[in-house]
């Protein structure tokens, strides 16, 4: 089956805002090129090839933050050799300084560092010499690797932006795969030539990698390249009922007669006492480990140690089952069974499997409070609003002017009541009512009003509603966005004033 | 389950009876919080003619908890194979549950089927030497499990690295406790077959170290024995806390072993900001060099020997480019220096034989185009020297104390100038990119030692005046009767101060535009920024830093009536990255152990307020004393005049490195100018 599709996620366009900075700020460096090129090879071999070149345009690029000047290789000496095709720097002069002999390392990578059946990874560190300003960096390399299974994801960016970025993928004719990507708009061009490779996509102009907060994943904000191909390795499906004896021990040191609580520790012991060894899967056929050979080691890969977790927790005498982001695990509750879904990755709290998820997340409180507030100065006391869990976490703090990056936020319908009794003598007076309501076209509504009531109790309405498709505020939303949460942060504190000829004793 | 239950129940309950036998679980309270016990911990050394030292290891370790099962669940030694050997010679686990002892490995190394003492080089960033390490996995441990671990090693280690240096000894651990005042040269087995010659260190017939009697977990016994020829002459120290510790020595024909040992060692509760561990707690240094004299003119001879300094016609060529506009000595010294900061990137590969102490000839660093600190203050000799200068490299220690006793405690290495008048001036190439400064004052109040034909003693840096290193924040603005407030303000600064304002050009230029909104936005982010001006960050060295915004802040005071709330924009802590001290937490009312700061610094707000109105009074909910101490001076004020409100700051930080006496002034400074951040001012017409 040879399968080739191609799915458009559209991405509004790029709103343009005027900048109040005098000055354009020009690039740092500048990749001329780089291509990856992937070839299956019908021996059951493949070789996966780069090659980049690089401009460094400013000292900063090579002194300060040198991250240009060293390229990490990762790579298995047991099914791999790397080959250095060419290594050297294009001077400003235009001479070549080839890279010496004693600047290419073969170290351990620092995630393997902590387990012995991942000793065998290699990091092949390339230092690149004779760094100068407008110079050129040139590095090709190629891995051959034992094995056909390829299943890679692809995403086109950089920290500086690339002239030219090639994606070549040869696979044999026969083989079961697939080749799909995804194109984030911009202001860059994607071309896929029909010419004797399987694939063979060229993007050019690619603007360098956002730096903004709140960022959406990366691939619906880039280019996107999905490459698989061939078989899974069998032998990376294990099977379901894997128990652990040898972990008797230690799981009876995390039991709690609560299941749920008890299911928890064994997962949360995995998660801190297990050193992680990170690393692609590809780099060991995507094989993973057995649990025994996790647990007595005391370290491996995220996926080892979801497959620890769900043998740890059938040792405990729980159902467990994994699945792609950790375990069903089935617990009795008052003679129940049933199932939560545990993550592996992170000590989130278990939630029942198919509980439905609160796709916009509904707050409303109303509660009376009594006056906190001290005074600040005068006859003035300022009272800042509390903050009530699950609140969007927006900080206007990090909204810059300009954003041309999508910006994620979890839609949200907040609504708060508070009626706030003050300090019965003196009488006091609320300083600036507020009174806002806005509904922005696509986003949502914000109202805020305070205001003193006949009582003299100071009535408080703070209500949001955010509802933008997929949770994602585009550049075109972007200003009624930031503005909707500067005014909902800014009208958080509460300022009253003592009656006139009573000043205000103590605090 | 219930089965299942029942059984881990009585195990545990067995497990814990085994475990409350232990000694160490006495005083469960004493071990509140920590995660291991040492129980023994030694280490034998014996020193030959040559200088050349074999030392033995030995360590038991007991798991309180799983972190620190998770922390020992490996062994690992490092090790430079061009200067040292290392083996992990045995190791076991006692396991608590079962009473069992586990072999990882056997005695003289023989490995289990399923164990691997693993050798490779270790995982490295920026400093690419092949440095190794030799690695064994201890595996699954539960708490009460101990691990018992021995371990050799032969030769030396030496590395010029700023912040890199790792203290070798008392890493790993040695012997046995009893034998230790005694033993003999057949008590180091030496497998190797090779010449031993490349362990001899490069100050050849001379020893040194440095032992950290002080441990992040307990430790019950440490004992550190040295046995040397009696004619070395063998000088040593402890230093700071030396609660437990006891010193004896036994002459055994020509040699003499010296014994120190140190009961119940508790790890130090760091207060925040305090000094290196080095220079608070129990250290021994040890060495036989006569005085820093020697070292300084070994470490002379060992680079000109080398010819480290040499220059290369591109070299020289390149000299006379960049000293074509050169107007002064000192504009010679300046150009060569930032030309090396900012050329010579910080990135170390090997020379090979020599690499740790010996700097990169000039042919490496210039056409390599980088170095570690040693290299680059090689080029810069080499460089000066070109230019006509004398110049010489030179050893210092970046943030820890350099003691009297002339073991070599470097971890930086810099350049000395000697200026016509015969005075040396100190140059960093390696702290100053982009930095205004020639000798970074990051680096004041430490020790250093010069690498002179004469020799030298050890020096130390002095303080660098507050005024070098001024923050100045100065503005105008206005309040407009809705509440609205505009203006100006300008951020300049100098020296340490200068660099840390620069931070937010630290990074690619296409995020300066970010950084410099977000300076503001932290503070008031509704605030709307109409121009933004700054100095060219490229000509750093041309003029201090200064940044100026004009700005736009709704709602930013309250005008009730005949009244204004608010508090002054330039004092609500804009630019903090350049006033480090705001970092400190005041809470703290009393400090036993001396801290640090960056640099010293000087800060001076000022603001020029237009009101809506004439106001006639001001009333401040705060009482803010002013700070005069050697140490620290502290003050600020308000003037309101008529329809304008006046606003000053100033504090002034004398020192990196304070005594814990200097806190009561340094916290109420801080306190101060955190106070006045937060309160506003009501004026009232």
């Amino acid at each position: 089956m040879n399968r080739i599709f191609k799915i458009l996620v559209a991405v509004a366009l790029f709103s343009v805002f005027g900048s109040p900075f005098s000055v354009s700020y020009a690039q740092d460096a500048e990749y001329n090129l780089i291509r990856r090129t992937y070839k299956v090879n019908t021996d059951g071999t493949m070789d996966i090839s780069f090659r980049k070149e690089i401009k460094l345009l400013r000292n900063r690029a090579i002194t300060a933050y040198a991250d240009k000047g060293e390229t990490f290789i990762l790579y298995n000496p047991a099914t791999d050799r790397l080959t250095i095709n060419e290594s050297y720097t294009i001077r400003k002069d235009g001479s070549r300084v080839q890279t010496p002999q004693n600047a290419f390392i073969d170290q351990l990578p620092s995630q393997c560092q902590d387990c012995g059946r991942y000793n065998g990874i290699r990091e092949r560190v390339v230092v690149h010499t004779a760094l100068e300003y407008d110079c050129i960096i040139v590095l090709d390399y190629t891995i051959h690797r034992q094995g056909s299974y390829l299943d890679e994801s692809l995403v086109l960016v950089e920290d500086s932006p690339v002239k030219k970025y090639e994606v070549i993928v040869d696979l044999p004719k026969d083989s079961e795969q697939s080749i799909g990507y995804t194109v984030a708009h911009g202001d860059f061009k994607i071309q896929t030539l029909k010419d004797k490779h399987t694939f063979h996509q060229i993007a050019t102009d690619l603007p360098q990698r956002y730096i903004d907060n709140y960022l959406p994943a990366a691939e619906t904000l880039y280019p996107t390249v999905h490459i698989s191909c061939g078989k899974r390795p069998s032998d990376i499906v294990e099977s379901s009922d894997e128990k652990l004896p040898e972990a008797i021990y230690t799981v009876g040191e995390l039991h709690d007669n609560d299941q749920l609580t008890y299911a928890t520790n064994i997962r949360d012991y995995v998660i801190d006492n297990i050193h992680t060894t990170d690393f692609p899967l590809s780099l060991v056929g995507y094989k993973r480990s057995s649990a025994k050979e996790t647990f007595l080691s005391g370290c491996g890969t995220p996926a080892d140690k979801k497959r620890l977790v769900a043998a740890m927790l059938r040792e405990a005498g729980f159902g467990a089952e994994e699945y792609d982001n950790g375990v069903h695990v089935t617990v009795h509750e008052d003679g129940r069974p049933m199932t939560y879904n545990l993550s592996t990755d992170s000590k989130r709290p278990a939630r029942l499997d198919g509980a439905a998820i609160d796709e916009q997340r509904t707050i409303d409180i109303s509660r009376d409070l009594v006056w906190n507030g001290p005074r600040v100065g005068g006859s003035y006391k300022q009272m800042t609003l509390p903050t009530e869990n699950g609140s969007i976490s927006i900080d206007p703090a990090f909204l810059t002017s300009v954003r041309k990056a999508p910006l994620k936020v979890r839609n949200c319908n907040e609504k708060y009541h508070y009626t706030i009794a003050l300090p019965r003598t003196p009488k006091h007076t609320l300083v600036k009512p507020v009174d806002i309501s806005r509904t922005e076209k696509g986003i949502g509504t914000i109202r805020i009003c305070i205001k003193q009531l006949p009582t003299g109790q100071i009535d408080v309405i703070r209500e949001l509603s955010i509802d933008v498709k997929d949770g994602i505020v585009t550049p075109k939303q972007y200003k009624a966005f930031r503005r909707m949460m500067q005014d909902w942060t800014t009208y958080k504190t509460v300022t009253i004033r003592a009656e006139k000829g009573k000043p205000i004793i103590g605090n | 389950m219930k089965r299942q239950f029942l059984l881990l129940c009585l195990l545990i309950a067995a497990t814990t009876m085994q475990a409350q036998e232990k000694d160490y679980l006495k005083e469960p309270t004493k071990y509140k919080g920590c995660h291991t016990i040492t129980t023994f911990d030694s280490t034998k050394v014996f020193m030959e003619e040559s200088g050349l030292s074999r030392v033995e290891y030995h360590k038991r370790i007991v798991m309180l908890d799983y972190e620190g099962c998770k922390a020992n669940s490996v062994v690992k030694m490092d090790y430079d194979p061009l200067s040292a050997y290392v083996e992990i010679r045995q190791v076991l686990v006692h396991r608590n549950y079962s009473g069992k002892t586990d072999t990882i490995i056997a005695e003289n190394g023989k490995q289990k089927a399923e164990s691997a003492v693993y050798d490779y080089i270790a995982p490295a960033r920026l400093i690419y030497w092949g440095a190794s390490q030799k690695m064994v996995e201890v595996g699954h441990l539960d708490p009460y499990d101990e691990v018992e671990i021995w371990t050799f090693r032969k030769g030396y280690t030496y590395a010029l690295l700023s912040g890199k240096r790792k203290a070798e000894s008392g890493k790993l651990a040695t012997a046995n406790i009893d034998a230790a005042a005694s033993f003999p040269l057949s008590a180091f087995r030496s497998p190797l077959t090779d010449d031993d010659s490349r362990y001899i260190p490069p100050m050849r017939g001379h020893f040194y170290d440095i032992v950290p009697f002080w441990s992040d977990q307990p430790v019950t016994d440490k004992v550190y024995s040295v046995n040397v020829l009696t004619s070395k002459k063998l000088r040593f120290s402890f230093y700071n806390d030396m609660t437990g510790v006891t010193m004896d020595s036994t002459v055994q024909g020509d040699r003499t072993i010296y014994t120190f040992r140190r009961h119940d060692i508790m790890p130090l509760k760091h207060e925040p900001s305090a000094l290196a561990d080095n220079d608070m707690q129990c250290k021994l240094l040890l060495s036989t060099a006569p005085n820093w004299e020697s070292k300084s003119m070994w470490f002379y001879g060992v680079n000109e020997d080398y010819g480290s300094f040499k220059s290369t016609p591109e070299v020289t060529a390149k000299v006379r480019e960049l000293l074509a506009p050169a107007k002064s000595e000192q504009d010679s010294i300046s150009i060569l220096t930032h030309w090396v900061a900012d050329n010579i990137r910080y990135c170390g590969i090997s020379m090979g034989e020599g690499e740790g102490y010996t700097l990169h000839n000039a042919e490496m660093n210039f056409t390599d185009r980088c170095g570690v600190c040693k290299d680059k203050a090689g080029m810069l000799v080499a460089m000066l020297r070109a230019a006509g200068f004398k110049s010489y490299a030179a050893m210092t220690m970046a943030h820890e104390r350099i003691d009297r006793i002339p073991a070599d405690q470097f971890n930086h290495s810099v350049c000395v100038v000697q200026h016509r008048n015969g005075q040396y001036e100190l140059l960093d190439p390696t702290w100053v990119p982009g930095v205004r400064e020639l000798w970074s004052s990051a680096e004041q109040q430490q020790g250093y030692l010069m690498g002179l034909p004469q020799g030298a003693d050890l020096m130390e840096t002095p303080v660098s005046p507050a005024e070098n290193h001024y923050v100045r924040i100065s503005g105008t603005s206005k309040i407009k009767k809705n509440g609205t407030l505009e203006g100006t303000f300008t951020v300049t600064a100098e020296g340490q101060s200068d660099a840390a304002v620069r931070g937010v050009f630290k990074a690619r230029q296409s995020e300066w535009q970010r950084n410099l909104e977000l300076e503001l936005l932290r503070i008031a982010p509704n605030a709307v920024i109409k121009k933004v001006t700054h100095t060219d960050e490229d000509r750093y060295l041309e003029q201090p830093v200064s940044i100026t915004y004009k700005y736009s802040i709704p709602d930013y005071a309250i005008v009730d009536g005949d009244n204004i709330v608010f508090i002054p924009l330039t004092a609500r802590g804009l630019y903090r990255r350049a006033m480090g001290h705001l970092h400190f937490d005041t809470t703290l009312t009393e400090r036993t152990q001396p801290f640090s700061d960056r640099c010293s610094r000087l800060v001076e707000i000022s603001e020029s307020i237009t009101l809506p109105f004439e106001c006639a009074t001001m009333d401040y909910n705060a009482h803010i004393d002013g700070v005069v101490s050697p140490a620290v001076n502290y003050g600020c004020g308000f003037r309101l005049d008529g329809k304008t409100l006046t606003f000053g700051e100033s504090a002034m930080f004398n020192k990196r490195v304070y005594d814990a006496a200097d806190w009561p002034a340094f916290r109420q400074a801080v306190a101060n100018q955190k106070k006045v951040s937060a309160t506003p001012v009501v004026l009232k017409k």
